[in-house]
């Protein structure tokens, strides 16, 4: 009962304070007058009228939102704190709580709220911008939807033709209305793409084009104004729709549409640009450069973006796609520079405001700041820079956490710091550990073996703590995995009852990537591949090699696997099992004859795309890959032979250990990596060919040790000579 | 013949004696002896010398380890110089320097990460993946040629003193009944202006409200809402309000004006069968099982619920309530419904 009494209470309260002054006839032309001025777009004057209508209605929410709304222009978008104070003033006398679109009830209210997306978007909060206007479009739909608008019309021009002078107001305001909708329709379509949500956004366009934008089209005999409207948002429609298509890379639709677009606004900024991108997807570099650079760049665009920042990001972009990386890291830092410089000039504009106030509207939310540090982290990796590149992408990834490729290339960094490329094990600083001194001298001599090349310093610190370590690797891919939808291989063991859901399996939703376009299935697959491969190796590296041995066996089961990929599970899943004592099932796997395929790409893919793309240029290079070695099968299958030869060596089968080693030594290529000079000498050492490992050693480490084995013959002619014509 | 560096080297009876002592029982006379008593010693008539067990225990200990874990060996391996290496040498192969001696100990044994810890073992090329090749991994950059600026409420002070009116009356009914008059002044308003329904302030939350206290308000405003996409939601909070005379009232009406989703009725009846069952008033009970049974029947008898849908559900609640007359009277219908069925059938076969 009290709680009632509490709501009657309150419900009284909003009854006192409902029911505005009536509108009397003057007010009512001030208002259309500042409307028309507003239109005119002479805010100065429009302001003025506000200021006398708001003095007459100081209650009425709808004046002080639009005397807000006026000044705002008033101001050149550049008073964005004080409008939204203004915001939330009007707010509270509307009785209407803004920052939960669940109280969204009142159509009247829309316009509140589409202002506050709109604040919202330049602030590039977009997911709550997209919360207040997936709410809003449900009231705002059927204001704008035609079936309603265009049954209303006729009503109005036969039945109610009585009433001439409110005729004209409603429908000049009913037209209004639909104005709203259109442009909060564009709103929401740009909020899905800006979330990378393009199946979504290609919906809210088609449900749009249908509705919103056609509204008129059955009264067109009557109404040309109409028309002329839906002529005007035609193109407008096309650029979302390619920008769709481009997100979800469905080529040949997008061919169509830009193919439309380039009839009819071929000089335009924006079309160019996606042109270009359409171009650059198909692999048509030279052509995307060309469409660029066709462009005048003014420095700023209409909408506040900078044009010299795009440009080069872009041309950062091809060059990365042509494998000219150092170029293409050019071109990133390039477009950095121009974007700190534009930022600068904002900043220095609006030192003398507090917060947002003092850059325009349009420019607060313009620095691709992040965007820009994960091309170029991106890029430096490729680059084989691997500190730099873990520096831009691990403020990158604060940013576009959702991104598993992201995370996945943060632990790429993680790698490549530690494990500068496979061919390092050659290096002669490496070579040089194997034997690290020598103690003493005369019969006192020592020499000192290197204990090898493995180093297992764990980090200090904790492994949270971003750092180019092994531990902080297996932190990202552990998030790269968690962020990929359910691997479609353990997920179907499960629900076999629902025939439904395996229906829904195949059309695999995207994945979003921010700020790069959203993961198709067959990049998904190709992703999880790369992050169990990677998974596994560091998890060998930390030592932990259950882990390892699971994700080695999990990237082995993938249906889809490149040559390369194959190579490594093997690779990887014997060490763990040589670690786990299961010498035996490692040496299966890491016979050299089953090594016939280390290619980096899936091999159906050639073919899909020859087939996709006639057009001869689009061949060109996709090989923008970082050089990996072993680069030919003679050298993989050379590595193979040896880790076949080091574990039949921890098996005490010295033997076929030796004949293993001395068959890969010749293929493997020179110089031999550090490793093979360690197993050597082991093998010669465990079995007590002294001589053996001292010929070696003064072979190749001369510098340790003054005796010549030779002499030692001399000296001591005891030993047997064929020990010594082994090798 | 095999210089095996990594193996103990033999050692004397002696001193394999006092390490079987040390390891299984050392007698404390044994630690007062010095190394050259020791070594000097004769074991070969001491007992208690059988090393066996202990070499078993242990070969048993290891057989448990994985290979990996035996397969080091040590990294310091001798490397006697053949020829003098300095002038001190000459002529004295072979001679123990004292110095030289300690040196090399102390270089070997002490310090932060001494030789003699180190060990050497196989050791697999491990390979690092290459890096994952991505088609269209970086973030390209298109301008957006669209202006999306603040927008001007136009309804400002052009909203007709009707739909200030409208809006009033609404909020009235909400919370009572209206006077005939009022009902008449709304209904009106909304039947001129189409789109007057979405600015009324009706939200599914307060429909409940609205169809307590006005009915036949509620109908008509839902009616007007058919085309809205939000409608879904006024059915389902519809369906799940408390079951009272107006809502069936309300359901009733709108059955027969349009066609309404069949599962919906259907979720309608049984939350109403069983509001039914479960309420506890008798004298309450009665009155709505008789209402549910007149709604019902008019259902079946306007054929908008197929009866064979849900005639189990509705046969149990007759039988249960089969002391109220007009639960008996439904029973019958469904039994005629029923038995006429059967004949419908063949004589549709026969044509």
């Amino acid at each position: 009962m009290a709680d009632n009494k509490a709501k009657n209470d309150s419900d009284a309260e909003m009854e006192t304070s409902m029911p505005l002054p009536q509108v009397t006839e003057s007010q009512k032309e001030l208002a259309s007058q500042a409307m028309s001025e507003f239109d005119k777009k002479q805010y100065g004057s429009c302001c003025s009228l506000m200021h006398k209508l708001i003095a007459q209605r100081p209650t009425d929410p709808k004046v002080a939102h639009n005397k807000a709304v006026a000044e705002f222009f008033q101001s050149g978008f550049l008073t964005t704190d004080e409008f939204r104070q203004q915001l939330s003033k009007v707010c509270q006398m509307a009785h209407v709580n803004i920052d939960n679109s669940e109280s969204l009830e009142d159509v009247d209210h829309s316009v509140i709220y589409f202002n506050q997306a709109v604040i919202l978007y330049h602030l590039r909060q977009y997911k709550a911008a997209l919360n207040i206007l997936d709410k809003l479009f449900q009231y705002i739909e059927p204001l704008g939807s035609s079936i309603v608008g265009t049954y209303r019309l006729s009503f109005r021009y036969t039945v109610e033709s009585s009433v001439r002078d409110r005729k004209y107001v409603d429908s000049n305001n009913e037209f209004q209305e639909e104005a709203l909708a259109k442009k909060a329709t564009m709103l929401l379509v740009e909020l899905y793409l800006c979330t990378y949500q393009p199946e979504k956004a290609m919906g809210m366009v088609h449900y749009a084009e249908k509705t919103v934008f056609t509204a008129g089209k059955n009264a067109g005999e009557k109404e040309n104004k109409e028309d002329q409207v839906d002529e005007a948002w035609k193109p407008k429609i096309s650029l979302y729709k390619t920008r769709c298509l481009l997100m979800m890379k469905s080529m040949k639709s997008c061919k169509r549409e830009i193919k439309s677009l380039m009839s009819t606004q071929a000089m335009n900024t924006a079309v160019i640009y996606l042109k270009s991108n359409f171009e650059h997807l198909r692999g048509n570099h030279k052509k995307a450069m060309k469409m660029l650079g066709s462009v005048s760049t003014s420095d700023f665009t209409e909408a506040g973006e900078c044009m010299p920042v795009m440009y080069n990001n872009n041309l950062g972009c091809i060059h990365f796609h042509l494998s000219k990386h150092h170029l293409g890291a050019f071109h990133f830092r390039k477009a950095f520079q121009e974007n700190e410089n534009a930022i600068k000039d904002i900043k220095r504009g609006a030192e003398h405001n507090k917060n947002l106030s003092g850059k325009t509207l349009n420019s607060i939310g313009m620095s691709r700041h992040f965007e820009l540090l994960y091309n170029m982290g991106i890029q430096l990796l490729h680059c084989g820079k691997a500190m730099p590149a873990f520096d831009c992408l691990v403020e990158a990834v604060q940013v576009f956490r959702s991104n598993p490729r992201l995370w996945l290339r943060l632990a790429e960094c993680c790698i490549m710091a530690n494990r500068q490329n496979n061919d390092e094990d050659r290096k002669l600083e490496k070579r040089l550990e194997v034997i690290q001194g020598s103690d003493g001298s005369g019969i006192h001599r020592k020499l000192r073996l290197g204990p090898g090349l493995k180093k297992d310093n764990p980090s200090p610190g904790t492994p949270a703590i971003p750092a180019a370590t092994h531990e902080f690797a297996a932190l990202c891919l552990k998030n790269a995995l968690h962020l990929l939808p359910e691997d479609p291989l353990t997920a179907e063991k499960v629900p076999i009852e629902d025939s439904d859901t395996v229906k829904i399996t195949p059309e695999m939703v995207l994945v979003p990537a921010p700020p790069g376009n959203p993961l198709k299935a067959a990049e998904v697959a190709s992703l999880r591949c790369s992050i169990l491969a990677a998974s596994a190796y560091v998890a060998l590296c930390l030592n932990d090699y259950t882990l390892a041995l699971l994700h080695a066996e999990n990237l082995l089961k993938q249906p889809k696997l490149t040559g390369a990929q194959r190579y490594l599970g093997h690779l990887y899943m014997a060490e763990a099992q040589v670690a786990m004592d299961k010498i035996a099932d490692a040496i299966q796997l890491l016979n050299p004859e089953l090594v016939v395929d280390i290619s980096l790409t899936l091999p159906e893919n050639k073919t899909e795309q020859d087939k996709s793309e006639r057009d001869p240029e689009a061949s060109e290079s996709k090989g923008y890959f970082y050089p990996w070695s072993p680069k030919d099968l003679t050298r993989a299958k050379a590595i193979a032979q040896y880790d076949l030869a080091t574990a039949h060596a921890i098996r005490g089968e010295y033997d076929k250990a030796g004949q293993n080693l001395g068959e890969s030594s010749s293929r493997i290529g020179t110089p031999l990596p550090a490793q093979m000079y360690f197993l050597k000498l082991y093998l010669d050492l465990i079995e007590g060919r002294r001589n053996m490992a001292q010929v070696v050693i003064k072979d190749h480490f001369g510098h340790v040790t003054p005796n010549r084995v030779e002499m030692k013959m001399n000296s001591k002619p005891g030993v047997p000579r064929p020990d010594t014509a082994v090798s | 013949q095999f210089d095996l560096h990594w193996a103990i080297p033999a050692i004397s009876p002696a001193e394999r004696y006092f390490l079987s002592q040390l390891i299984s029982s050392p007698t404390k006379e044994m630690f007062k002896k010095t190394p050259t008593q020791i070594i000097q010693l004769d074991v070969s008539s001491m007992q208690n010398f059988d090393v066996s067990g202990l070499q078993l225990a242990l070969a048993e200990r290891q057989s448990e380890m994985p290979a990996q874990s035996k397969s080091a060996m040590p990294c310091v391996v001798p490397d006697r110089d053949t020829k003098p290496s300095s002038f001190d040498h000459f002529g004295k192969p072979g001679v123990i320097n004292p110095d030289v001696q300690r040196q090399t100990i102390e270089s070997l044994l002490t310090g932060n990460k001494a030789p003699v810890e180190n060990c050497m073992m196989p050791e697999f090329i491990r390979l690092a993946p290459p890096l994952h090749i991505a088609e269209d991994e970086l973030c390209w950059m298109n301008p957006v040629d669209m202006d999306y600026s603040v927008a001007w409420d136009t309804t400002m002070c052009v909203s007709s003193s009707a739909g200030v009116e409208i809006r009033r009356l609404m909020s009235k009914a909400f919370k009572g009944a209206l006077t005939l008059q009022q009902q008449q002044q709304l209904l009106d308003e909304l039947e001129k202006d189409n789109k007057l329904v979405y600015h009324i302030g009706l939200t599914p939350a307060k429909l409940p409200d609205l169809v307590e206290n006005n009915p036949l308000v509620a109908i008509e405003v839902l009616l007007r809402l058919m085309q809205s996409n939000q409608i879904t939601e006024y059915f389902s909070v519809l369906v799940n309000m408390e079951m009272s005379l107006h809502s069936m009232e309300v359901v009733n009406r709108l059955t027969t004006a349009v066609e309404l989703p069949s599962e919906f009725i259907h979720l309608y009846i049984s939350n109403c069968i069983s509001t039914c069952e479960t309420i506890r008033d008798r004298y309450l009970q009665n009155r709505l099982v008789r209402l549910v049974c007149v709604f019902l029947q008019s259902l079946i008898r306007n054929k908008i619920i197929d009866v064979k849908d849900i005639f189990i559900e509705v046969q149990a609640f007759c039988i249960e309530f089969s002391r109220i007359r007009e639960a008996a009277g439904l029973f019958r219908l469904l039994k005629s419904l029923d038995s006429a069925d059967p004949q419908n059938t063949p004589t549709a076969a026969t044509r």
